[in-house]
């Protein structure tokens, strides 16, 4: 029974995640990309703004100082911070002047990462492949919470109830919790993060119990305390950014992300909740006649 | 006749224990799973799973 069911959140986790994976690099990643590039230029902008002193590099590395003694070794694509970071331009050419020779200890990195602790993916095929594990492990996770959804429940599943299994995982993983905290582009304005994932997996495990109880309540008091629990986050209301922050990127751009990526949910969550109930069928042939042969005999 | 009442009973109640075990731990299993990489702080996991976190909506940066 165990088997059965991690075979399923497995099974139709991988496939689940695929197909995922497919939507996010065709629909969903060109919108990250973009939010990325609004998020350099916000960056350079309040570098710039800060400054006393700005310079951009050749090769499109820019950064501001604001005013004191920092040395600089530029003609030899080398310089020295005051907080003790160090860096080199590789591609930055000797020949530029400060309009003040001096800079001083505390200013802006915002527009180029000095590569500490910070190791990220290559852009390209292994930013891709990172995207489609990380996929593929939401979607299993996913699956393992359908299936053990499936086992509680005891009967067989059909594909009908498969999709509506994936329904309710949609609702209770992506559109609820979207409701107030709708998915954000990077860069965008947003309260502090912890509070958010409380929030957002509060209101997941509200819902998703709450739908169980209006699915599958014996009496209108289940059902109406299962409404209820599907009510109560969104009366506490969600952990929202202070008035008037914006993010980096247009609203236009934010408000198709939203959409987009609920598609997307959506579409993971039908795939996986046919598949799921596709495969635990499957298993369950195979248990009930390997349990049955003996007895044939 | 109430004797198969009750192995029926037993049969079922013994089905529904182990289906409620199997179930707390696939639910923790995928609970695991889904805290690792959606949820996770350490940078290196949040610059793995970037994009997947934005696109699946968990809460990021």
């Amino acid at each position: 029974m165990l088997q059965r069911l991690l075979l399923t959140g497995l099974l139709s986790g991988a496939v689940a995640g695929v197909v995922l994976t497919l939507a996010h690099l065709i629909m969903v990643q060109p919108l990250i990309v973009k939010a990325e590039g609004y998020e350099q230029q916000a960056a350079a902008q309040a570098s710039a703004a800060i400054a006393g002193v700005s310079h951009a590099h050749p090769g499109g590395i820019s950064h501001a100082h604001s005013g004191g003694n920092v040395p600089h070794l530029h003609e030899q694509n080398f310089h020295i911070h005051a907080e003790g970071t160090s860096h080199v331009h590789a591609d930055a050419q000797a020949g530029h002047k400060h309009t003040a020779q001096t800079a001083s200890a505390d200013h802006d990195h915002g527009s180029h990462s000095h590569g500490e602790n910070s190791w990220a993916p290559q852009d390209g095929m292994e930013r891709s492949l990172y995207t489609l594990a990380a996929n593929m492990l939401t979607a299993i996770a996913f699956g393992l919470l359908l299936a053990a959804g499936f086992t509680l429940y005891g009967g067989s599943i059909s594909l009908t109830q498969g999709l509506l299994w994936g329904g309710a995982g949609f609702l209770s993983f992506s559109f609820l919790p979207g409701l107030g905290l709708p998915a954000e582009l990077p860069a965008a304005a947003a309260g502090d993060l912890l509070a958010r994932q409380t929030w957002w997996l509060g209101t997941a495990v509200a819902s998703s119990i709450g739908l169980a109880m209006i699915a599958f309540g014996k009496s209108n008091i289940w059902r109406a305390s299962g409404l209820l629990l599907l009510v109560i986050p969104h009366a506490i209301g969600a952990p929202h950014a202070e008035a008037g922050a914006v993010g980096a990127s247009p609203p236009e751009l934010a408000a198709h992300f939203v959409m987009i990526s609920l598609f997307a949910a959506a579409f993971m969550w039908s795939v996986l909740g046919a598949g799921a109930a596709y495969i635990y069928g499957r298993l369950g042939e195979e248990e009930t006649s390997s349990l049955a042969e003996p007895h044939a005999t | 006749m109430s004797e198969v009442k009750v192995l029926k009973q037993e049969t079922k109640s013994v089905a529904l224990s182990q289906r409620l075990a199997a179930a707390v731990f696939g639910s923790i299993l995928g609970a695991f799973i889904l805290m690792g990489v959606g949820f996770a702080n350490a940078d290196l996991v949040h610059n793995a799973a970037h994009d997947s976190r934005h696109a699946n909506s968990f809460p990021c940066h």
